[in-house]
């Protein structure tokens, strides 16, 4: 990979390797395969969507670093 | 094709040119299909917000603000292929990141047939740059600063002249792209890029929001007025444009 940034490389990669690796779990939310990371109090985060709907992309829902109640998830 | 239809055809092409075919085809539509797509008198727009480092092929660590490429360009798709989104506003703050997927943001953005306009804020970096000039227009606030630099070299490097070979190829990609997409040339931007004296520790020059202007690379200094209103105005020349296709087109095969 080339960064290509003002910001130096070291700056950009801090604790890239020290950092402990969350556990993404993989699941369905509203019809759409999502990455999430569990949060506290039964909730989880979006990491990233996995479709091949180009329309799933524009749903604010979907986007990643939304919150989701677990119970929503399946 | 016999006498009395080329009659009416003939009568036909000679009273519709500038009538639009039906005016009450919306209103139609959803009578007969229940489809709501009214659109607003000026088209509507989607804005899509470039932030912080653009993210590549490695997740960074969680104290970057990044802007992930693998969410943004089936986005770019889905822009393109809505019946409901007329055109795409690109708001640029960023300091740069992954030069494959800012370069494959800028190139799906270059190719986009939908009217596209950028504005450029606070900073537009390094890879930011070509992303900026893809859009057919683009403004930059005054205030904002684009900064032009060499790529680095990250990751094992190997001393050898080859080394700098495929770098002077990496870099190339960018200068060719943005002397493509904007009226600055390849030796005017190259130029620019290896520029010593400008900045504290590294070659490179920072472009002003009018020396960015001047150099060619952005079209015009503004905000978000201009950036709208220019982006209404290119929605405004296709639908025309669209609408005198058509109409050549019917008037071609009634011939």
């Amino acid at each position: 990979m080339i960064l290509y940034s003002i910001v130096p490389f070291e700056v950009v990669f801090k604790d890239y390797y020290e950092r402990d690796h969350q556990s993404k779990i993989e699941m369905d939310y509203l019809g759409e395969k999502v990455v999430v990371v569990p949060l506290s109090n039964n909730r989880y985060r979006i990491e990233r969507l996995i479709s091949t709907s180009p329309k799933a992309y524009l749903n604010p829902k979907l986007m990643p670093g939304s919150i989701i109640q677990g119970d929503e998830l399946s | 094709m016999r006498e009395e239809d080329r009659v009416t055809f003939g009568n036909t092409s000679v009273t519709t040119p500038d009538v639009p075919i039906d005016n009450n085809t919306n209103l139609d539509e959803i009578k007969e299909l229940g489809k709501a797509s009214i659109k607003t008198k000026k088209g509507n727009i989607h804005c899509l917000t470039v932030i912080g480092q653009i993210e590549g092929h490695m997740v960074l660590p969680p104290q970057n603000k990044t802007t992930k490429y693998e969410h943004v360009i089936p986005q770019l798709v889905a822009i393109e292929e809505s019946e409901e989104i007329d055109g795409l506003l690109l708001i640029l703050n960023t300091v740069g990141g992954d030069v494959e997927a800012g370069l494959a943001i800028a190139e799906m953005i270059a190719s986009m047939s939908k009217p596209t306009v950028s504005l450029v804020l606070g900073g537009g970096h390094s890879i930011g740059v070509p992303m900026a000039v893809a859009t057919r227009y683009c403004f930059i606030a005054p205030s904002a600063t684009m900064t032009i630099h060499p790529i680095r070299l990250n990751g094992m490097v190997i001393g050898v002249p080859q080394t700098y070979e495929y770098f002077d190829r990496m870099q190339e990609r960018v200068v060719q792209f943005v002397a493509k997409n904007s009226k600055i040339s390849k030796d005017n931007f190259r130029k620019l890029m290896l520029k010593t004296g400008e900045l504290a520790n590294d070659v490179g020059t920072v472009l002003f929001g009018d020396e960015a202007v001047k150099h060619g690379l952005i079209d015009e200094t503004g905000g978000l007025r201009d950036a709208l209103k220019k982006l209404y105005e290119l929605i405004e020349d296709d639908k025309k444009k669209k609408e005198g296709n058509a109409h050549n087109k019917a008037s071609e095969e009634l011939q």
